[in-house]
C-alpha cells in the first residue's frame, strides 16, 4: 500500500475536532474591542465630519478648528510642551540609564527600584506632590521666602514649566527603560577599546555610546513625547487654567459646552499629532533596520 | 579632566534620583504633617488624616475603585490569555492581522478613547449605562491589549519542544494545555493580571469622563478634590493607595508571578 | 528476518515547491540502531519529524510495525523522542518528568512509581527524583530527557541530536552509555546527527542524507571504507579527494589520472558511470624514506613535505607530489616514528585497495 498522504490532511484527528475553538476563543475580545473601541471610534470620526442639526456631511468642524485661534493654539502648546518633556526626558534619563546599563554593583538594585517605583505611585500622587512643591506657597517659594532670597512667590505652577516638570516625573521610567535597552545593547568592550587607544572620558562618550545609542533616545523622545501628548491628569492639576492642552480642552468640550462634534475634531487632531509621531517613529526603525542589514549583508 | 566628567556624571545621577523621589518624599511627610499647609515649619507626626481615611467619602470610591479594578482584571485576563492562545498558539489563519487589530486600542490615546465612549453611550441613549458599567468596559477595552500582548510574549517564548515532548509522551491537547502550556505561561499570565488592576485602579483619562456624581472612583475623586484645596488627607490618601497597590503586587507575586519567570523556562 | 519497527516508504516533504526530503525508502528492524547523518539542511530533522508525526510527508507512507502512521497524530504513536535541548517540563520534578508518560497512558500509580525508578537506575539518576530540571547538570538533565523518553517502553526511540549541548569529555562518555542502554532494552533507536564521528561510534547502520535524499546506507565501517561519493567521503572521516580527468583500464589494474599527469593504480571496480574522483584516507598512506624498499605498494610516489602538524598521537604531513597534487599524510606518532622535517623528499606508499573511485 502506497497511500497518497496529502499535505492537506491534519495529522491528529483530535485537532480536527478542535478548529472551531481558536476562533470561538478569538472572539470575545473581537466583539469587545469591536463594541467598545472600533464602533466609538467610528462614530466619533463620523462626527467630527457631521452637520449637528441636518446629519449632512460637512468640513465645518475642522473649519472652525483651525480658524479659532484658541484651539491652534492648544494644538502647538501641546506640541511645545510635548518637545521640552521629550527633551528633558532624554536627558534626565540618560545619566541613570547609562548606570543602570553598565553597573554590576548591587547599588543597581536600588537604582533601579527608585527609577521606577515612582510608576507604580500612580498620576495623581506624583502631581499631588508637584503641587506641595511648586505652589504660590508651596515648598520652594516657601523655603526661598524663608531665606529671604525672595520677595513674593515665583509663579511656579499654573504654567508651561509646571506641566513640562509634572509629566518629565511621569514619564521618566519609561524614557530611562528604553535609553537602558539600547545602551546594554553596546558591547562595553567598545568602549574599553576606546579607552585603550586613548580616548577619553568624554571622547568615550561622545564618540561612541551617544552615537550607538541614537536608537535608544530616538525611542525614548518618542515615548516621552506621545505619552505627554495624551496626558490628562498632569496638566489639568500643575498647569489649570493656565495652561491648556489639547487633553484638557478636549475634556472641557465635552463636560462643559457639550460641543461634541468640537470635540470630535480636537480628538481627531491629537490622534492625527500622535500618529504623524509614531510614523516618524516606524520609519525611523525601518530605515535603520534596513541600514542594518545592507551593512551586514555586506560583510558576508 | 576626567575626573570633572566622573563627577559631573555622579552629581547629575544623583540629582536625578533626588528629582524622582521628591515628591514621593514630600507627599509622605505632607500625610504626616499636623498643618493643613505645607511647609517648611518644623513638625510633629501624626497619623490623623490617617483616620480621616475611615470615612464613606473616601471608602466608597476606594471599594468601587477596587470593585472596578478586579472585575477589569478577570475580564480582561480571561479574554487576552484566550486570544492569545488563539493567535499564538493556533496560529490561526491571519494571526498578524488579528493580533494587530487586538493591539490597535494601544495607539489611540486613552482621552481619545474616553471621548469616543462617552459619545457613543450619549448617542445610542444609553447614559444610564455610565459609571461603574462603562467603567468597566472602557477599562478592559484599555487593559485588554497590554494583557493580551503580554500572555502573547510569554507564549511565544514558551518553547515549543516542551509541547511536542508531551504530545509524543501520549498527552492529547487539552491535557498538554493544562500540564504544559498552562504552567508555562502563568507568570505572564499574572503578571497580565496584576498590570490590569492597576492601570484600571490608577486611570484617569478614560474615567474622568466615564464617572457619575455618587459612582466615581478614587483617583476621579481625588483630583476633583484637589482642584480646590491642597488637603493634607488628600496625601494621605495617595499614600495609602499606592501601600494597597504594593500589597496588590505583593499578593500576586506570592501567588506565583514575575519572580517565578525567572526561574521557570528551560533555558 | 527481523520485524521491522519502521518502514519509510518513498517518503517525500516538500513546502510549497521547495523539497526537503525526497523519495526516501528506509527499513529499520528491531532493536537496530540507526543514525541518520548529513549536514545541517539535509532533511534530516524532517524527516524525524516525519516519523515522529509533528509534520505530514508530502506523499509516502511511514509505518511502524507494518502500520501506517500517516493518520496518527503523535501522541498515538508511542514514539519516545529525546530532544537536543532536553525540553524537561520545568516545573515538574525528575520523577513528574518521567511519570508524565506513564500517566498519560493510563499506568496505575504503584506500577508507574517501579517503572520510573527502574528507569532512573538504568540512565544513574537514583535519587536524584525529587529535583527540579534547572538543579542538574546538563549532563543529568540529559538523562532524565533519557529516563523520561523510555519509561512508557515506545516501540522506537528517536533521539536529535541529544548530545550536541555537551562538552566533548562528557558526549563521549555518554555515547557509550547511550549503545549500552540501546542493547539492554534491546530498542530501536534512530538517532539523528551531524556529527559523524558520533554516528559511526554507536550505530549499527549509519544513513547519510544530503540534499534531501539518501546518500549511501550501511555499517559504519564499510560506509568509511568504500564511500560511494565524493560528498560521503568527504563527509565521513578525513579523505584526500582527487579529480580524476581520465581513466585507462590494464590487466591488473585501473589507472585514474590525476593532477598533471600523475597515473595512480586503483582496483577494478564495477562501477558503470565515468569515474570522476577517487578518495584516499590519510592514514592508509604509508611514508617511507626516501629511496629504499616500498617495493609492496601499487603506488610509490615522490613528495616533498610542505607542512608537519603534530596532532598528539599523529603527524599530520602535508605533502606536495608535484603536477598540482597535494596529499595529506596521518602518520601515527609511535617511539619509533620520526616525522620527516619541511622541504624533506619523502616517498609515498599507497594499495591499490585503498585508492577509491567515485562517480559523483
Amino acid at each position: 500500500m502506497n497511500s497518497l498522504a496529502l499535505d492537506l490532511h491534519p495529522p491528529a484527528r483530535r485537532r480536527r475536532t478542535l478548529t472551531w475553538f481558536p476562533f470561538a476563543a478569538l472572539s470575545p475580545s473581537l466583539l469587545v474591542l469591536s463594541v467598545f473601541f472600533a464602533l466609538p471610534m467610528g462614530m466619533m470620526i463620523g462626527m467630527s465630519f457631521t452637520q449637528t442639526e441636518t446629519f449632512s456631511p460637512t468640513l465645518d468642524h475642522y473649519q472652525r478648528f483651525f480658524t479659532d485661534g484658541l484651539s491652534i493654539a492648544g494644538f502647538c502648546r501641546t506640541a511645545l510642551m510635548s518637545l521640552l518633556v521629550a527633551i528633558s526626558v532624554t536627558v534626565l534619563g540618560y545619566p541613570v540609564a547609562y548606570f543602570l546599563a553598565r553597573s554590576t554593583t548591587r547599588w543597581r538594585a536600588v537604582v533601579f527600584a527608585l527609577a521606577l517605583a515612582p510608576e507604580l505611585a500612580g498620576v495623581v500622587l506624583r502631581t499631588y506632590g508637584w503641587l506641595i512643591i511648586l505652589e504660590d506657597r508651596g515648598f520652594i517659594n516657601d523655603l526661598l521666602l524663608h531665606l529671604g532670597l525672595i520677595s513674593s512667590p515665583l509663579p511656579l505652577s499654573k504654567n508651561l514649566f509646571a506641566v513640562v516638570v509634572g509629566l518629565t516625573h511621569v514619564v521618566l521610567p519609561f524614557g530611562i527603560l528604553s535609553l537602558m535597552t539600547s545602551i546594554q545593547g553596546i558591547d562595553p568592550n567598545l568602549e574599553r577599546a576606546a579607552q585603550m587607544l586613548g580616548a577619553s572620558r568624554l571622547a568615550v562618550i561622545r564618540t561612541i555610546v551617544l552615537p550607538l545609542s541614537v536608537p535608544g533616545i530616538v525611542s525614548s523622545m518618542l515615548i516621552a513625547f506621545t505619552m505627554a501628548a495624551s496626558a490628562y491628569a498632569t496638566p489639568a492639576l500643575l498647569g489649570g487654567a493656565g495652561f491648556k492642552v489639547l487633553a484638557t480642552m478636549i475634556y472641557e468640550q465635552v463636560l462643559f459646552y457639550i460641543d461634541w462634534p468640537f470635540a470630535s475634531v480636537m480628538a481627531m487632531s491629537l490622534l492625527l499629532m500622535m500618529l504623524a509621531i509614531s510614523f516618524v517613529g516606524v520609519r525611523y526603525e525601518s530605515r535603520r533596520r534596513s541600514r542594518a542589514s545592507v551593512s551586514s549583508g555586506g560583510e558576508r | 579632566m576626567n575626573r570633572l566628567i566622573s563627577i559631573f556624571y555622579w552629581f547629575s545621577l544623583g540629582a536625578v534620583l533626588c528629582f524622582i523621589t521628591l515628591p514621593l518624599i514630600v507627599v509622605v511627610a505632607a500625610s504626616l504633617s499636623p498643618t493643613s499647609a505645607v511647609t517648611l515649619q518644623p513638625w510633629e507626626w501624626t497619623g490623623r488624616w490617617y483616620a480621616d481615611l475611615w470615612s464613606s467619602r473616601w471608602l466608597d470610591p476606594f471599594l468601587a475603585s477596587v470593585k472596578i479594578a478586579t472585575v477589569v482584571a478577570a475580564i480582561s485576563g480571561v479574554l487576552g490569555l484566550f486570544a492569545a492562545y488563539a493567535v499564538v498558539y493556533e496560529r490561526i489563519p491571519g494571526s498578524d492581522a488579528l493580533m494587530s487589530c487586538l493591539l490597535s486600542p494601544l495607539s489611540v490615546p486613552q482621552i481619545v478613547k474616553g471621548v469616543a465612549v462617552v459619545l457613543f453611550l450619549s448617542m445610542i441613549g444609553l447614559q444610564g449605562f455610565l459609571g461603574t458599567p462603562a467603567l468597566i468596559a472602557a477599562h478592559v477595552v484599555l487593559a485588554l491589549p497590554f494583557v493580551t500582548r503580554m500572555v502573547a510574549t510569554s507564549l511565544a517564548n514558551f518553547d515549543a519542544n516542551l509541547d511536542r515532548a508531551a504530545q509524543v509522551l501520549g498527552a492529547s491537547k487539552l491535557q498538554r494545555i493544562r500540564l504544559v502550556v498552562l504552567p508555562m505561561i502563568k507568570p505572564g499570565v499574572l503578571s497580565g493580571v496584576t498590570f490590569a488592576f492597576i492601570i484600571s485602579f490608577n486611570n484617569i483619562p478614560l474615567s474622568v469622563f466615564l464617572v457619575r456624581p455618587g459612582d466615581s472612583t478614587l483617583p476621579i475623586t481625588v483630583i476633583n478634590y484637589l482642584e480646590y484645596s491642597l488637603d493634607p488627607v488628600l496625601a494621605a490618601v495617595n499614600v495609602a493607595s499606592m501601600a494597597f497597590i504594593l500589597a496588590v503586587i505583593f499578593l500576586f507575586e506570592k501567588i506565583g508571578g514575575f519572580s517565578a519567570q525567572l526561574h521557570g523556562g528551560s533555558k | 528476518m527481523n520485524a521491522l519497527d519502521i518502514e519509510l516508504v518513498s517518503v517525500s516533504k516538500s513546502y510549497a515547491s521547495m523539497a526537503v526530503v525526497r523519495d526516501i525508502d528506509l527499513a529499520i528492524p528491531q532493536g537496530e540502531f540507526v543514525s541518520i547523518l548529513g549536514p545541517s539542511g539535509c532533511g534530516k530533522t524532517t524527516t524525524l519529524n516525519m516519523i515522529a508525526g509533528f509534520t505530514a510527508p508530502s506523499r509516502g507512507d511511514i509505518r511502524i510495525k507494518g502500520r501506517s502512521q500517516v493518520r496518527v497524530p503523535p501522541e498515538r504513536r508511542n514514539i519516545g523522542l529525546v530532544f537536543q535541548n532536553y525540553a524537561l517540563f520545568p516545573h515538574m520534578t525528575v520523577t513528574e518528568n518521567v511519570a508524565f508518560g506513564l500517566k498519560m497512558k493510563g499506568v496505575r500509580r504503584e506500577e508507574a512509581e517501579t517503572t520510573v525508578k527502574s528507569a532512573l537506575r538504568s540512565v544513574h539518576l537514583e535519587g536524584m527524583g525529587k529535583r527540579y530540571p534547572r538543579e542538574l547538570s546538563g549532563g543529568q538533565q540529559q538523562r532524565v530527557a533519557l529516563a523520561r523518553a523510555i519509561a512508557p517502553r515506545p516501540s522506537v526511540l528517536l533521539l536529535d541530536e541529544p548530545l550536541s549541548n555537551l562538552d566533548l569529555k562528557l558526549r563521549e562518555a555518554m555515547r557509550i552509555e547511550l549503545k549500552d542502554i540501546q542493547q539492554q532494552l534491546g530498542m530501536t533507536f534512530v538517532y539523528v546527527t551531524h556529527d559523524q564521528e558520533e554516528a559511526m561510534a554507536m550505530s549499527d547502520r549509519v544513513v547519510v542524507m544530503w540534499q534531501g535524499a539518501i546518500a549511501q546506507e550501511g555499517q559504519p565501517a564499510a560506509l568509511y571504507r568504500e564511500p560511494n561519493s565524493r560528498f560521503v567521503a568527504d563527509f565521513i572521516g578525513k579523505s584526500n579527494i582527487l579529480a580524476v580527468a581520465s581513466t585507462a583500464t590494464q590487466a591488473a589494474h585501473l589507472e585514474l589520472a590525476v593532477g598533471d599527469g600523475l597515473m595512480l593504480k586503483a582496483r577494478k571496480t564495477e562501477l558503470s558511470a565515468a569515474i570522476r574522483y577517487c578518495s584516499i584516507r590519510p592514514e592508509s598512506i604509508a611514508v617511507l624514506p626516501s629511496g629504499v624498499g616500498g617495493n609492496g605498494f601499487a603506488n610509490l610516489l615522490n613528495a616533498t613535505v610542505r607542512r608537519v602538524v603534530n596532532l598528539g598521537a599523529a603527524f599530520e604531513i602535508d605533502a606536495d607530489l608535484g603536477s598540482d597534487v597535494r596529499l595529506h599524510v596521518l602518520l601515527r606518532a609511535t617511539r619509533a616514528s620520526v616525522p620527516p622535517s619541511v622541504g624533506d623528499a619523502i616517498r609515498l606508499g599507497i594499495e591499490d585497495a585503498d585508492i577509491q573511485p567515485l562517480s559523483a
